[in-house]
C-alpha cells in the first residue's frame, strides 16, 4: 500500500468559534454546498463527534459517491474526519484551527488516503482533486461565515432570529463587533425534526445570491 | 416616528420576481406574489441564512444554508413549524418600493 497526501492551509478573518461552528454544522453541506452534495444524514452524534452519511458529486469525475463519515474533536484546535467510501477506500482528514487573533484563524487541512502501491502515480491527481474540492467548498463557506458573523454581531439567536426584527416596534441596535463567539458543540440539528430534511429538496436552482447592493444614500 | 423607508424599485423585480437587500440593519426579501408586492425578512430564524438566495418555486422559498422552506403566502416555515418569517408592511409609489421596518403603536 502507499499513501496519497494533500495539504492546504489558509487564513480566514473570523473567530475560531465561528469556523468550528461551520465545520460542525454538518447539515449545511447539502444546503450551502448543494452543487457538490445531494444528501446528508446525521446518524448519531455527541458533543465532540458526529457519524453521518453523505452523498457527494466528485469534481473532475461525473459520478456520485456515498460515504459514511465519522468526525471528532480530540481538542478544540483539531477536527479529525474519516470518510469510508467505495472500494474500501478510507479518506482520513485533519483540520487544524490556529487562533491568530479575535477575528483571524488559520485553517490547515491534511488529507490522506491509502491505495495499492500500483496506484501511487495518482498522487498529482489526488492533490489537484483535494485542492479543487477545498477551494470550491471554502469559497461557499466564506460567504456563509461572513453573513453569520454579521447577524451574530447584530444579536442573532439560533432558532429565534433577531429580536428587533421579530419585535416590529423595536429599532435596530448598534452591532456588537466584540460579541464573543464561543465553541458550543454539538451544533443543534434539524434532521430529526423535519420529514425529508435530509436530501436537497430541488433539482435545479436559479440563484439570486446573497442580495443586491445597498441603495445609494440620499 | 415610524416611517416607510425605501428598499428598492419595482423594476428590480423584473428579472426574477424577487430581490433582497440590507436596509437599516434589516435584510428584506421583496417579492411579487399573486400580483401583490410583499416583503418578508430575508433572515432565516434557524441560523441566519439567506431565505431568498434561490428563486422562489412552487410558492416556497428555500433557504440556502439548510434548505428550510417557507411559504410565500404566510412566511410560515414548512420545515420547522415553530419558525416564521416576519412580514413588513409595504407601499409602492411609482417605481419605488417602501417598507415599514419599525412599526409604531399609532399609525
Amino acid at each position: 500500500m502507499t499513501e496519497l497526501y494533500a495539504e492546504v492551509s489558509t487564513e480566514a478573518p473570523f473567530p475560531k468559534g465561528l469556523l468550528i461552528w461551520n465545520y460542525n454544522d454538518h447539515e449545511h453541506v447539502v444546503g450551502t454546498h448543494y452543487k457538490n452534495y445531494e444528501a446528508v444524514e446525521i446518524i448519531a452524534e455527541a458533543d465532540n463527534w458526529c457519524f453521518s452519511r453523505r452523498v457527494a458529486r466528485l469534481p473532475f469525475i461525473p459520478i456520485k459517491t456515498s460515504a459514511l463519515a465519522f468526525s471528532y474533536y480530540p481538542n478544540e484546535n483539531l477536527q479529525k474526519s474519516y470518510h469510508a467510501g467505495p472500494f474500501g477506500l478510507l479518506l482520513r482528514q485533519e483540520f487544524h484551527f490556529e487562533e491568530l487573533g479575535p477575528n483571524k484563524t488559520r485553517v490547515t487541512l491534511r488529507s490522506r488516503v491509502e491505495v495499492p502501491r500500483i496506484l501511487g502515480f495518482l498522487q498529482p491527481l489526488y492533490q489537484k482533486l483535494m485542492y479543487r474540492w477545498f477551494w470550491a467548498v471554502w469559497d461557499e463557506d466564506m460567504a456563509m461565515r461572513e453573513r453569520r458573523l454579521k447577524v451574530w454581531q447584530l444579536g442573532f439567536k439560533d432558532f429565534v432570529g433577531l429580536d428587533y426584527v421579530n419585535d416590529k416596534t423595536a429599532a435596530p441596535k448598534e452591532p456588537d463587533l466584540g460579541r464573543p463567539y464561543p465553541v458550543e458543540l454539538p451544533v443543534p440539528k434539524i434532521t430529526k425534526i423535519a420529514n425529508g430534511g435530509v436530501s436537497r429538496p430541488f433539482r435545479v436552482s436559479e440563484e439570486l445570491g446573497y442580495g443586491l447592493p445597498d441603495l445609494p444614500v440620499g | 416616528m415610524p416611517e416607510f423607508v425605501k428598499i428598492g424599485y419595482v423594476s428590480e423585480l423584473e428579472r426574477a420576481g424577487q430581490f433582497s437587500r440590507w436596509v437599516d440593519r434589516h435584510d428584506v426579501l421583496v417579492f411579487k406574489w399573486r400580483n401583490t408586492i410583499r416583503a418578508f425578512s430575508n433572515i432565516c430564524p434557524h441560523f441566519g441564512g439567506p431565505v431568498g438566495f434561490h428563486k422562489m418555486a412552487d410558492g416556497k422559498f428555500t433557504c440556502l444554508w439548510h434548505n428550510l422552506q417557507f411559504s410565500a403566502e404566510t412566511g410560515q416555515c414548512l420545515s420547522v413549524p415553530r419558525l416564521k418569517l416576519r412580514e413588513y408592511k409595504v407601499k409602492v409609489e411609482e417605481d419605488v418600493i417602501y417598507a415599514q421596518l419599525v412599526e409604531g403603536l399609532s399609525e
